[in-house]
């Protein structure tokens, strides 16, 4: 019997997490790791490592072609470009603490599109090969500028089989026109809620009465647009931080049953302001609150709640395939099936790029509407993108559930080639993951009802998480 | 954009630069003896979606030819109780747009039995033309002339008027069907 | 019950006969062809379609149900098929009656003779409404494989619009025939393979076939390396019910190229009629075995379906998983569905199903 080479990790206090490059994990503990690492596995260990899909006898039978499959579907292949990110215009109504990308002023001139890059970005659609689009729009405050909305609505509907559409807005102020729009059914609306109206006040927008509008205007689009249609994402300040079960309640008042939980990313304004590593213990913690918290609410509550990015990590762990359009992709291929178009036509390959790039610390874009995309660069940028051949992560047990952030690690560092270990991506996933393995593992059926909900399925089944014995 | 950055260049990064990337997907190891690799096998099949996938369509229909079978034709078995259809499941007509006129590659129809036929029409034509309703040419061919006749025929004799040559047709005349 | 076959008159045949029924006047068919049959008469018992001039005389009440339909006459025999009906996404041709395995919950006992009709199929698709599935069946039809491919590999070049759905038991492929599905496009088929336990023993003793079980491996590993699609299906029975979740566990490691695992309720006719008391597993008494199997493979992101389960018989939150899956002409519902709010999306019952030795947690929802 041929066994896939295992990784392992200690979870717990006295086990063992191993696994293999499609994702099959086990535990088990230092006896099983010794007879692995001696060459002395038992009869009863190799009948478990076949039992899970971790063995093989020869060449091409079927739990080598079972493994191939498992393997293949996590590698993220770089798919056509189909999702774009359009920032129509920089200037916004509102100025937050920790504004993402220095935006400019509501009466400020030069930070929109004109009619000609309209155009060009109507051109670079059409070239596409793709037959179904996603085009969120970000900003500034899109909704500013409906009439290119409109126009690339229009013509993305008409030239693809299938469009879906995410306006990212501050809902502040939203015309009748803007609320006429929104309410298409292929548009989505994503906004800021940080947690509660306390924290949304002090953090965005400053006097009570701009806080009413808001809050008002976040009822009339759940209204309006249903729950399924809006998303509301909280930014969350690890040093003052709202209390996790306000935010769970705040958010199933308005039945909204997903909350992606963002810790305040230390770039434009913020990186000013605050302080810049000493937050993550504070972050871990605050999650760790949160998660329980939202596993406390979960058990009694009518209309159960995620948090989006702990259902996107034990996806990942659980289900070969499970990729999302940014989050954990491996290789994380850049200008690939994504794109970001600035408002003066620049482009980049994640909103994140286009942030680093805005702050001066490096420039990422990748071409601009004039001038196309630079292949050299995308090619340049792509050259660090794989955990396979990462001499820090080639041994990691989350290898296979993990991906590289390369901007992630530009931003808060200037360079792509720290040790993994010493960034903020690897550390906070590193936790992230045990985190998740710990939640897989718990007895607790408190634990095992909030986890079936974030998986998609009736009941949890603890075999979904094997052991030795 | 001819603006200052605190890092120059991608290279000053870390980033190692073009030539030396496009590191390859590594993995296990896979012989494959098609001209698409496994991997693009197993990418291809977790990306497809059936056909009316929304609703299952496709993969809702339980095969299982239970009493769904058809008997050889050279077998012999006695005439089904008749019962008539329940048409529960609807008979709306499909839209046309749905039924593709016959590709030209379509097999003819008759190619075992245009000879029976032919001596049938034959003798169908001829007869029809001995009662004086017919008068073209006896080439076992049932075009517009052999039709209008059989019409006639069929209104002045009391049969069912279809225009074709039914087993009434056959029995007035005293034919033979096989 | 929709009937598959209709009484016709006696037709002057000497070879089987394959057409298409039209009942519109306004031709649809602009390419007039021989395959078509114009309805030229009819009235509330017989409808009279023109075949190169000759009435096929088919007994029906409702001739204009019929219109599109594929049929297939055969001399001397007083009945047509109805092969592929149009209004009907349930069209199954009818391959082989021969197989190897002899399942103990088979629906259609296998025979010995073999009738080959793949000329006759061929020109029924040739003819079937676009976009149109059509089940291929048995029997086990890959013990006609060189047949079966060479019909594939026509059909799909001149009506690249239609999708098969191959039923198998999957002891038929080896290495070489990679070539020949290589040669098919595979996107547009579905293998319908059984797999009964991940235990060898127990898998063979269901299909009673030695070494059925090792083969199923070895091949579907093929069909998956070949970019197959995949439906496995596992009916449902007292001899499997405590290997489901095992065989979770294996079809999630080991053809988790699959892109469907489908759990059946028995349907009792056949060997299944037969072996009903000792096989019938009451999955309205009892679901905590399939719904252990539906969490591990669910979870593991292998979409897991149940097919033939009546609503009721399955707790609200697992019902999700089940389709309507019963095919329209064999499919009925009881009195006690009379009222149900649900019964317009169940799947309802087999025409053969028999109440008193069925399903004990039947009740209107």
């Amino acid at each position: 019997m041929n066994v896939w080479p295992l990784q392992f990790r200690k979870i717990g206090e006295n086990d063992l997490l191993f696994s293999d490059d499609s994702g099959s994990f086990f535990r088990s503990d230092d006896l099983f790791l010794d007879r692995y690492i001696q060459g002395a596995l038992t009869h009863e260990d190799a009948e478990f490592l076949a039992y899970n899909g971790q063995a093989f006898e020869t060449d091409g039978d079927f739990a080598f072609s079972g493994f191939a499959s498992r393997w293949a579907k996590r590698i993220n292949t770089a798919g056509d470009l189909s999702y774009f990110i359009l920032v129509p215009t920089l200037r916004c109504n509102l100025m937050c603490d920790y504004c993402q990308v220095s935006r400019a002023a509501e009466n400020a001139s030069g930070f929109d599109w004109d009619r000609d890059t309209l155009e060009q970005v109507i051109n670079l659609l059409d070239k596409q090969k793709a037959n179904q689009v996603k085009v969120e729009f970000q900003g500034g405050e899109p909704l500013l500028r409906l009439d290119l909305l409109d126009a690339i609505r229009n013509f993305c509907r008409s030239r693809f089989e299938a469009a879906e559409f995410v306006v990212c807005t501050n809902l502040q102020t939203v015309s009748e026109e803007a609320w006429q729009f929104l309410e298409a059914p292929d548009t989505h609306v994503s906004t800021s809620f940080d947690g509660t109206s306390k924290f949304h006040l002090k953090q965005r927008t400053k006097t009570t009465t701009v806080q009413r509008q808001f809050e008002a205007n976040l009822d009339v689009a759940l209204t309006r647009l249903g729950v399924d249609r809006v998303s509301a994402l909280p930014t969350i300040d690890p040093s003052d931080c709202p209390d996790p079960a306000a935010v769970i309640h705040a958010f199933a008042a308005r039945s909204l049953t997903s909350i992606y939980l963002r810790r305040i990313n230390y770039q434009g304004f913020a990186r000013k302001k605050y302080g810049f590593d000493s937050a993550l213990v504070d972050w871990r913690q605050y999650y760790r609150r949160f998660i329980a918290a939202l596993i406390e609410y979960n058990t009694t509550a009518d209309v159960p709640m995620e948090e989006y990015y702990l259902t996107h990590i034990l996806r990942r762990i659980l289900q070969s395939g499970h990729n999302n359009h940014v989050d954990l992709r491996n290789p994380n291929w850049l200008g690939k099936d994504l794109l970001v178009i600035d408002f003066n036509g620049q482009l980049y390959p994640t909103d994140e790029a286009r942030m680093v790039s805005r702050i001066g610390k490096i420039d990422l874009s990748i071409g601009s509407l004039e001038d196309g995309i630079d292949a050299n660069r995308v090619a340049t940028l792509n050259s660090n993108v794989s955990n396979f051949d990462d001499p820090d992560c080639v041994h990691c047990a989350y290898k296979a559930y993990c991906g590289l952030d390369p901007i992630d690690d530009l931003s808060r560092y200037g360079r792509v080639d720290l040790p993994r270990h010493q960034t903020d991506h690897c550390k906070s996933h590193l936790d992230l993951f045990d985190y998740a393995f710990s939640l897989l593992y718990s007895a607790d059926p408190t634990v095992q009802k909030s986890l079936a909900i974030w998986i998609g399925v009736p009941n949890y089944n603890p075999k979904i998480a094997p052991r030795t014995l | 954009m001819n603006k200052k950055f605190l890092i120059p260049s991608l290279v000053a990064a870390g980033f190692v630069g073009v030539h030396s990337s496009a590191a390859p997907v590594s993995g296990p190891k896979i012989s494959n003896d098609t001209k698409t690799s496994m991997f693009e096998v197993f990418r291809q099949t977790h990306k497809y979606t059936l056909a009316g996938h929304s609703s299952h369509a496709s993969h809702s229909s339980h095969r299982s030819s239970s009493g769904g079978g058809y008997k050889a034709p050279r077998a012999t078995s006695p005439t089904p109780l008749y019962t008539p259809p329940t048409n529960r499941n609807g008979t709306s007509t499909p839209p046309s747009s749905i039924l593709p006129s016959p590709p030209a590659a379509a097999a003819r129809v008759l190619p075992g039995n245009s000879g029976a036929f032919q001596r049938i029409a034959k003798q169908v034509q001829t007869a029809l033309m001995a009662y004086g309703y017919y008068n073209g040419a006896i080439d076992g061919v049932i075009g517009a002339g052999s039709k209008s006749a059989l019409s006639r025929f069929q209104a002045d004799y009391n049969l069912k008027v279809t225009g074709t040559i039914t087993p009434q047709v056959l029995d007035a005349f005293g034919i033979a069907a096989k | 019950m929709i009937d598959l076959q209709l009484k016709v008159d006696p037709f002057p045949i000497v070879e089987p006969l394959v057409i298409r029924l039209q009942t519109v006047q306004a031709s649809r068919f602009p390419a007039a062809s021989e395959n078509d049959a114009m309805l030229v008469y009819h009235d509330e018992n017989i409808a009279d379609f023109d075949v190169g001039g000759f009435s096929l005389r088919v007994h029906t009440t409702d001739a204009q149900s019929l219109d599109g339909d594929v049929v297939l006459v055969t001399p001397g025999r007083n009945t047509l098929h109805r092969l592929i009906r149009a209004s009907s996404r349930h069209n199954t041709l009818l391959i082989t009656e021969q197989c190897d395995q002899k399942c103990i919950m088979c629906s259609q006992p296998p025979k010995k003779h073999h009738t080959d009709l793949f000329d006759y199929f061929l020109q029924a698709v040739l003819l079937a409404p676009a976009q149109t599935t059509i089940g291929l069946s048995g029997g086990e039809p890959l013990l006609h494989k060189a047949r079966l491919f060479e019909f594939l590999e026509k059909a799909q070049s001149a009506r690249p619009d239609i999708r098969f759905h191959i039923l198998t038991n999957g002891q038929h492929f080896d290495k070489r025939d990679r070539t020949s599905l290589s040669a098919l496009n595979m996107r547009s088929i579905l293998w319908g393979v059984p797999i009964y336990a991940a235990n060898a023993a127990a898998h063979d003793q269901i299909v009673v076939k030695a070494g059925a079980h090792k083969t199923l491996q070895k091949n579907l590993a093929i069909l998956g390396t070949c970019g197959a699609v995949l439906e496995l299906r596992t009916v449902l029975l007292n001899s499997n019910v405590l290997h489901l979740e095992d065989l979770a566990n294996h079809i999630t490691k080991h053809q988790s190229f699959a892109s469907v695992w489908a759990i059946m309720q028995l349907e009792n006719i056949g060997y299944a009629r037969m072996n009903w008391d000792r096989e019938f597993y009451d999955s309205s008494f009892s679901f905590v075995d399939v719904a252990k199997a539906i969490d591990l493979a669910t979870g593991r992101g292998m979409e897991t379906l149940l097919y033939n389960f009546p609503l009721c018989s399955v707790p609200s939150e697992y019902r999700r998983f089940c389709v309507a899956s019963i095919s329209d002409w064999k499919q009925k519902y009881l009195s006690t569905c009379d009222g149900c709010s649900l019964r317009s999306t169940c799947t309802g019952f087999f025409e053969w199903y028999s109440e008193n030795k069925g399903f004990k947690g039947i009740v209107a929802q």
